[in-house]
């Protein structure tokens, strides 16, 4: 199969599902640590992402596009093996936790590995094609949510600026700094040349991730102002308190969780993505060992 | 390649949900009602039957009595019933008793949020036998009509979920309450509220107060007295506003009035006497509550607010004065002289 460039829009739902990946299963994680000023931590660590990441597009841009160090090769796949296995290990429990409290873990677990295969079975531009096509349900859905969640607005839990310690806002912009940018390590599989109208690719980059930032920090709020943080810092997985307590519109009163299933969309293309770049990565390996 | 995913996804097809029960084999639980006797903790389950006998009409409720020593214990011993797995996916209200919250209010919060994860049932307090209770009332519904009903007619009374009780129980300006029932000579009856922190039970009238300032009623009735003549007045469409400035709280409330037994000439002057006797019952409230340091409305998070640090928040809460505005517009058909 021919290599396809992937388009710009692509790559924007691309990043935007990478960097909004960890909102879901590890946002508690910020909301116990800087409590109610998690939205001081998430601004301060967005302008952060901004600087390191256009650090990042920089070695994108100058990187060389197939490895020959076997080592390195090695190593790679490995961390991305203990990767899909991390990331379909956290999205089986919360499914089996939120959707399919009889299901069977290693059933959900496999359907969503072969699942993430049958993704990857072409190309990366098939990955960023998804992505595409996932974002135009994401948004709707989010839009949907966002309504819903006027209804539970309470303003009487709002708590002054650096409630928590300075300090505390600082480790938390860092670590949502990180939980943004980890995922986002994965362009670096995804070659400079190999996209479309190439010297605009960094302006979508940019607002991917600026987008994904902006749409994680109104779920915080969303979070904030509706349970409060003091109440979702003590659930695992926080936004699914709001979820529960989002009423809908006639109908739509009962479909809350089928409309939660956009939370899922990131997973479903992290780990297509890493299935895509552990088969080009052994495609390359294989490449390189027939050339010597 | 092809064939062993497709054989794969076969097996897997065949497996489905291998701890799956069906809905026959189902307990579904409706009401939960705790309670603790001498040692022994008593939990009184109301499940939904699933079999309708004939000319039934309307859902039919089962009543489940089970004692432990401790609550687990009784929630183990309810993991099944009659044979049937215990499913609490549709639990619509608990209600605690007295015993309970007398002894670990929060504890038992906890216990029931580890439990029970969705936070969207009622939950009620009650100073009445919780087996009285649940023998007499077989589903969550008529409860829930009762409180509605009071809400409306009475204000002393609020459906509140358990996550509204609960996060007031971890914030730390914040002073968490649960509706209090009461249930005698055949009659169901609101009983005030209970105030976690200190064990207090507000009365009828504390409670409405209560109401009206957390926003969690739309309307009040009130009754004001003039020449030995009884007026009754509903304000509604009720809505409060409360800010904190120079230490005063100042307290916005904008509402109708509808009266019947009021005619023009003496609208202006019932006005007053209302929003006099209103402004009284707000501020024994709220001196009530400063005088304790105790905060079930939103009042010492304001403080916080405003002050942005905890130093001094008790005192600079307890010393805070009081300006109440009430602006009232009269609605409906009055009498003529």
């Amino acid at each position: 199969m021919t290599n396809r460039n992937v388009g710009l829009l692509q790559l924007f739902s691309l990043t935007f599902f990478l960097s909004h990946f960890f909102f879901l299963f590890y946002g508690g994680n910020i909301i116990k640590i800087s409590g109610s000023d998690t939205i001081f931590s998430c601004l301060l660590g967005t302008f952060l992402n901004i600087f390191l990441f256009s650090i990042l597009l920089r070695i994108r841009k100058h990187k060389k596009t197939k490895s020959k160090n076997k080592v390195l090769a090695i190593a790679i796949a490995l961390i991305i093996l203990v990767t899909i296995f991390l990331v379909a290990n956290d999205t089986t429990y919360f499914v089996i936790h939120h959707y399919l409290e009889n299901g069977n873990y290693f059933y959900i677990f496999l359907l969503l590995l072969i699942c993430a295969y049958i993704i990857s079975k072409r190309n990366m531009d098939s990955v960023a094609s998804l992505a595409l096509l996932l974002f135009f349900l994401f948004v709707p859905s989010f839009i949907y949510n966002m309504i819903g969640s006027i209804n539970i607005l309470d303003l009487s839990y709002l708590k002054p600026p650096f409630d928590s310690s300075f300090a505390n806002v600082i480790k938390g912009a860092l670590l949502f700094s990180f939980y943004t940018l980890l995922p986002l390590l994965l362009l670096l599989f995804i070659p400079y040349d190999q996209v479309d109208q190439k010297e605009k690719q960094h302006k979508y980059l940019h607002l991917g991730l600026i987008i994904s930032n902006i749409v994680t920090i109104i779920s915080f709020m969303m979070i904030g102002l509706g349970p409060s943080f003091v109440l979702a810092s003590t659930y695992q997985y926080p936004y699914m308190v709001v979820i529960n307590k989002i009423s809908g519109f006639l109908v739509f009163n009962r479909l809350n969780y089928i409309f939660s299933l956009y939370l899922l969309f990131d997973a479903t293309v992290l780990l297509g993505l890493l299935f895509s770049i552990l088969k080009k990565e052994g495609e390359n390996w294989r490449l390189f060992k027939k050339s010597q | 390649m092809k064939k062993i995913i497709a054989l794969i996804v076969i097996i897997l097809l065949f497996t489905g949900c291998t701890k799956y029960t069906e809905i026959n084999n189902l307990a579904i639980v409706d009401m939960i009602l705790l309670e603790k006797q001498e040692d022994q903790y008593i939990l009184n389950i109301t499940t939904v039957k699933g079999q309708k006998e004939e000319n039934d009409t309307g859902i039919k409720h089962q009543t489940y009595h089970i004692e432990g020593k401790s609550l687990g214990e009784a929630f183990n011993k309810a993991e099944q019933l009659d044979n049937k797995k215990t499913y609490y996916e549709h639990l619509a209200l608990i209600i605690i008793h007295d015993s309970l919250l007398q002894e670990d209010a929060i504890n038992i919060l906890d216990f029931i949020k580890n439990q029970f994860p969705k936070t969207n049932y009622l939950v009620l307090g009650t100073t009445s036998s919780t087996t009285l209770i649940s023998n007499q009332f077989k589903g969550h519904q008529d409860i829930e009509k009762f409180i509605k009903k009071e809400q409306l007619e009475n204000a002393t009374i609020a459906p509140l979920t358990f996550d509204q009780i609960y996060k007031a129980t971890l914030d730390k300006e914040h002073d968490s309450f649960i509706p209090m029932i009461r249930y005698q000579e055949e009659t169901l009856s609101g009983a005030g509220i209970k105030v976690l922190k200190n064990n207090t039970l507000y009365d009828q009238n504390m409670s409405k107060i209560n109401y009206l300032l957390n926003n969690n009623v739309n309307q009040i009735p009130m009754t004001l007295e003039k020449d030995n003549k009884s007026y009754f007045i509903n304000f509604d469409h009720l809505n409060v506003t409360t800010s904190f400035r120079k230490d005063t709280f100042t307290i916005t409330i904008t509402g109708d009035l509808q009266s019947s037994d009021v005619t023009k000439k003496e609208q202006e002057e019932m006005e007053a006497l209302l929003k006099e006797q209103l402004k009284k019952e707000i501020t024994t409230f709220i001196e009530m509550e400063q005088k304790e340091s105790i905060s079930t409305t939103n009042l010492k998070n304001l403080v916080y607010l405003k002050m942005g640090n905890k130093e001094k928040l008790d005192t600079t809460y307890q010393k805070s004065k009081l300006n109440i505005k009430i602006n009232t517009t009269w609605k409906g058909e009055t009498i003529d002289d």
